[in-house]
């Protein structure tokens, strides 16, 4: 049920590149030095996040983008923001603190909303998104440590969750993790997310998101539609280490299951993959960047919903 | 079309052309009975004048009152003249032996067919042991780097053997190994090539104005044949480097009748890399290495017929073991990544008369990558293992015969089929499980493959209308049949030839091109996950128009070729990843994750001069150039610069000839930066209850890195031992430490409590000498 990270075979194969090199008498060393670069002005737009469940007053945060080399302090504290529900103007949001605009309701499930934000000096933007409805998973079961990762040294856990998909209409799905230490003694609960691990379940190796090193796991029904399905969740094992040795503890595994809606699936695939390729290395050079999605018209952001089921296991 | 096939025939005219003799036979090196290819056969009295092809092969058809002086000129071999009476047919076969000398001093001399003479134009040759004293990084020297010295050939990112021709990508070429395509001409993330240059015996590269024989690429064709093998006595070369290590013997089976070469070369660092790296990596051994493995075996049946057995395999390996201990249990764990070709091939030459000449080609080639893990848990109660693999690749049964007519001087004629079947392996993924606590799993997805049948005529004619104006006119046409789909299509060709009375000459060609596979990469430094694909009834076949104007003269005797080209490529129906896309191993659903409406256009302007003879040799290329790419869902539809677009693109090669021990050799290299996308602007989302720093990009590729430019120089010392010649050389790499921009990226650095944004460049090679040793014996 293991399947190593191709990325990270890459990488290997950098290392040992780097290795190799390093034995000549020339050392392969990079250089890095600072540079100056005239860019054009940017222009700012109004930046809309987003993202409402159906447990929480829908809130909205708004805030002015900037040049890349700007510090950023804009946060929008008098715009005007309108909210609708199927059409219907529900209320004009009031601003809290800091760029934060709270509404009086929570999102239904079914239910288009609408969102409208003006400020002066900007153009209106609007979007609009719908609350899936709930998933329904019927079971989730973890086991701890099944395997040990020598390359990560680390034990890998595995977490299956079997959901019913709704027919005739095209699902998504996020899956978060979430650890809670049992505590012993005097020790302290602390609540982690947990770190994922590549694995060969198809219906997430068709997603191809594992070399972006999600948060999350994403998946659409797009193998399964309408079916009943298993999903496989491998993730790093929860263990202390001291003085070099492994010592497990206990701890309770908080699974939220998430039906998303199709605009808060694209914002998050393309939020990791944007993030991933930020970053370089000295073996890949610049990854192709990423535009961010948005569904923002008019401006920056998202404006997306998703419905929640949350489980927790007990070792 | 049909008019295009009515000028074919036409220009067949000279086929009724009468009372002439002609003088065949074969070329071949004194010392080693090798076939020289591109020999100047000129008759001193008519001056009619004939070249050798591939296969070492002339015809020269003369007037039956003459008599004849030919005289053979070949690159580095010294001349020889040959006087003859023209009453009948003959077969005159000769050997030349290597090198001009100038006051006892061994050069590159070439009394080749002057450039304005050639019926051709984007042609590029550089001999292999011009190559052999270039600098190079490790000593390791690299045909497609020294390629990619000439003008309207860019090098990718620096180090990387790619090549750019006229704003094509390296798919686009059409590399072929003795009549054979290869898919995959990298070793070591793209830092060498997969030729070995002992094993080579020439390199021929087009650009533009292609002859109707070649097809199946937009952009260029690398044509390369190995050595076939010394006739007369066994002898050996062998180079220890700083990047590999290789060795090469050849010899007669039966003398003047069966010669081999074996070639081998090996990267050997990983020898040293796996104990380090269980030190380094906590008891992990981690191996990577190359190798290319070359044989020919060469027959001659008779005077007329002629055997080749070539073979090919090369590959790519990263291994990684590591044993661990958890709790109770013992963990085992082992991958292995292999990539490479492997190729073999029969070619068949038959001699049927004095004007006709075959060469029959059956090969197998194939590019495959396999990536397999296993993990074994063991521990007293129980055993567990997990074994997963992915394979993917492309096979090909080739059957090719082509025909050259030497009908007289003014006029020869080629024509040839070619079939290719060709099966892809989009990518096979294997899960199994076997083991006490598991249940017991053997599953396999995505293990179909895709047929395809290319099939292709062609009609190529090179034609002197008169002395003045030459001509090479042909058409290739091209079936190709997959899931019940045929797309056939029709590939002209045009060159014409102008000759002043000022001895420099116009040229002018039309090309058009197709290309019916497609390569998906991911971008990065040679990363290993090519995957080649079909055309479907979605992913329709590659086009490209090139159109090329350009002037050619020689000076002093042949010793300077001056050429001026200029030229105008559209390409069409390019693919590309979507956005955001990417495939490490698995991809389910191809033909939905590309874009394939892309569209290309290049343009430039191309100056090369080259010295070829005497003591100093080199040349001075220069190009200007501009390439774009276009597609609907990317820069929002807007055309946009590729990555490798470059301006302006300076080369300067020099080799000096010490004396008869050592020469010395430098290279310098100037180029506009290379286009790449950079964040203007930027914003927070939350993600998870945590901020994340978006950029927002204006535009792709529109920047431009820092301009590149860097020497090298290279010199060697020869030293004749009783036991043969050894050869030291020593390299630097960026003499002057010129930090060029490998890429940039934006760091938010601390400045005394508050954070600040800073662009930094990130560069890859500094001031590197190295040292090889080789010998030969």
């Amino acid at each position: 049920m293991i399947t190593k990270n191709l990325n990270e075979f890459n990488k290997k194969i950098r290392s040992v590149f780097f290795i190799a090199f390093s034995f000549s008498i020339v050392l392969l060393f990079s250089c890095t030095k600072e540079v100056k670069m005239k860019l054009p002005a940017h222009e700012p737009k109004i930046v809309l996040n987003c993202i409402f469940n159906t447990d929480s007053n829908i809130e909205v945060f708004l805030h002015k983008s900037s040049g890349i080399f700007e510090n950023h302090n804009p946060w929008i504290q008098n715009a005007i923001v309108n909210l609708y529900e199927n059409n219907i103007f529900v209320e004009q949001l009031n601003h809290e603190q800091m760029g934060l605009y709270v509404s009086n309701i929570i999102a239904n499930i079914g239910s288009e909303y609408r969102i409208e934000a003006f400020n002066e000096g900007f153009n209106m933007i609007k979007s609009n998104d719908i609350m899936p409805q709930k998933p329904i998973l019927i079971s989730s079961i973890f086991r701890d440590s099944i395997y040990f990762d020598a390359e990560d040294k680390y034990p890998v856990s595995q977490l299956k969750i079997t959901i019913i998909d709704n027919p005739n209409m095209n699902n998504f799905y996020e899956v978060k993790l979430q650890t809670k230490e049992i505590p012993t003694g005097s020790s302290i609960s602390e609540i982690n997310d947990v770190n994922l691990r590549k694995n060969a379940d198809p219906v997430l190796l068709n997603e191809n998101m594992f070399d972006y090193y999600p948060k999350t796991i994403l998946f659409s029904d797009k193998l399964f539609n309408g079916k009943t399905q298993t999903i496989n969740i491998d993730y790093r094992g929860t263990i202390h280490i001291s003085n070099g040795i492994y010592q497990p503890y206990d701890y309770e595994l908080i699974v939220y299951v998430r039906s998303v809606s199709e605009n808060y699936f694209n914002y998050k695939k393309t939020l990791y993959k944007h993030l991933f390729n930020q970053e370089s290395d000295v073996w890949d050079g610049s990854g192709d960047p990423i535009q961010m999605y948005s569904n923002i018209s008019g401006g920056y952001g998202i404006f997306s919903a998703y419905s929640e089921i949350k489980v927790i296991l007990r070792k | 079309m049909k008019y295009l096939f009515v000028l074919l025939l036409l220009t067949n005219f000279h086929l009724l052309q009468s009372q002439s003799i002609s003088i065949s036979g074969s070329v071949t090196d004194y010392e080693t009975g090798e076939k020289l290819i591109g020999v100047h056969i000129l008759d001193l009295i008519s001056g009619k004048g004939a070249v050798t092809n591939s296969f070492g092969f002339y015809s020269l058809t003369l007037s039956s009152t003459d008599s004849a002086r030919l005289k053979f000129s070949y690159i580095g071999y010294n001349s020889l003249e040959e006087d003859i009476m023209t009453n009948s047919n003959q077969t005159l076969n000769i050997s030349l032996s290597y090198g001009n000398t100038l006051k006892g001093i061994t050069v590159f001399g070439t009394k080749e067919e002057p450039i304005e003479q050639r019926n051709e134009m984007g042609v590029l040759r550089i001999p292999v042991k011009q190559v052999e004293i270039l600098p190079a990084i490790g000593g390791e020297s690299d045909i497609l780097k020294a390629l990619q010295l000439m003008p309207g050939i860019q090098s990718g990112n620096e180090g990387s053997s790619g090549i750019y021709v006229r704003g094509g990508s390296p798919e686009q070429n059409l590399v072929i190994l003795d009549d054979v395509p290869l898919y995959y001409v990298n070793h070591l993330g793209g830092f060498v090539s997969t030729f070995n240059t002992d094993a080579l015996n020439s390199v021929k590269l087009i650009k533009g104005g292609f002859p109707a024989q070649y097809g199946g690429r937009l952009s260029s064709v690398l044509d390369i044949r190995m050595k076939e093998g010394n006739m007369k006595e066994f002898k050996g070369t062998g180079m220890i480097g700083m990047i590999a290590c290789k060795l090469s013997v050849e010899g007669p089976i039966k003398k003047d009748t069966t010669s081999y070469i074996i070639s081998f070369r090996r990267f050997m660092y990983d020898l040293i890399t796996k104990p380090l790296s269980k030190i380094v990596f906590d008891g992990v051994g981690i191996g990577y290495t190359f190798y290319d493995f070359n044989v020919k075996v060469n027959h001659r049946i008779s005077e007329k017929d002629h055997l080749l057995f070539s073979f090919y395999s090369g590959d790519d390996s990263f291994s990684f073991k590591s044993k661990d201990k958890y709790q109770t249990q013992n963990t085992l764990q082992k991958s292995k990544v292999q990539w490479g070709n492997l190729l073999s091939a029969a070619r068949w030459n038959h001699i049927y008369n004095h004007k006709l000449f075959s060469n029959l080609t059956l090969s197998y080639t194939q590019y495959h990558y396999n990536n397999e893990h296993t993990q074994t848990f063991k521990s007293a109660n129980f055993k567990d293992e997990f074994y997963n693999s992915y394979k993917s690749g492309i096979n090909n049964f080739n059957t090719k015969i082509d025909f050259e007519y030497f009908q007289s001087s003014y006029f020869k004629m080629k024509f040839g089929y070619s079939g290719i079947y060709h099966t892809f392996k989009p990518g096979e993924t294997r899960l199994k499980t076997i083991g006490d606590q598991i249940s017991q799993n053997d599953t396999v997805f995505g293990n179909y493959y895709l047929n395809a049948l290319e099939n292709s005529v062609y009609l190529e004619n090179d034609i002197f209308i008169n002395k003045r104006i030459g001509a090479n006119i042909g058409a290739r046409i091209t079936s190709y049949y997959v899931n019940d789909t045929v797309f056939f299509f029709p590939e002209p060709r045009v060159l014409v030839n102008y000759l002043t009375d000022k001895s420099y000459s116009i040229k002018a060609s039309y090309s058009r091109m197709q290309q019916n596979i497609h390569l998906l990469s991911n971008s990065g430094t040679g990363m290993p996950t090519d995957l080649w694909l079909p055309t479907t009834r979605k992913i329709i076949p590659e086009k490209a128009d090139q159109f090329a104007l350009g002037f050619a003269k020689s000076l002093k005797d042949n010793m300077f070729e001056l050429s001026i080209e200029t030229y105008y490529k559209s390409m069409k129906n390019l693919i590309s990843l979507k956005e955001g896309s990417s495939f490490s191993g698995v991809l389910a659903d191809w033909e939905n994750s590309v874009e394939n409406d892309g569209i290309g256009v290049s343009y430039g302007i191309e100056f090369f001069i080259q010295k070829k003879s005497g003591r100093t040799t080199g040349w001075i290329g220069y190009t200007l150039s501009k390439t774009t790419r276009q597609f609907e869902n990317i820069n929002n539809g807007k055309p946009f610069n590729y990555k490798y677009d470059r301006t302006h693109d300076i080369s300067v090669v020099w080799s000096y000839k010490l004396n008869e021990n050592s020469d010395v050799s430098a290279t310098w290299v100037f180029g506009t930066g290379n286009a790449f996308t950079l964040a203007t602007g930027s914003y927070y989302i939350i993600n998870e209850d945590e901020l994340e720093e978006i950029h927002h990009y204006d535009g792709v590729n529109t920047f431009r890195m820092k301009p590149f430019h860097k020497l090298d120089i290279a010199i060697n010392f020869k030293k004749q031992k009783k036991w043969g010649l050894r050869v030291w050389n020593f390299s630097i790499y960026n003499v002057y430490n010129r930090q060029n921009p490998y890429y940039y990226y934006y760091l938010n650095v601390d400045n005394y409590g508050t954070t600040e944004k800073k662009l930094y460049q990130q560069s890859l090679f500094p001031f590197i000498p190295s040292v090889s040793y080789a010998f030969k014996f």
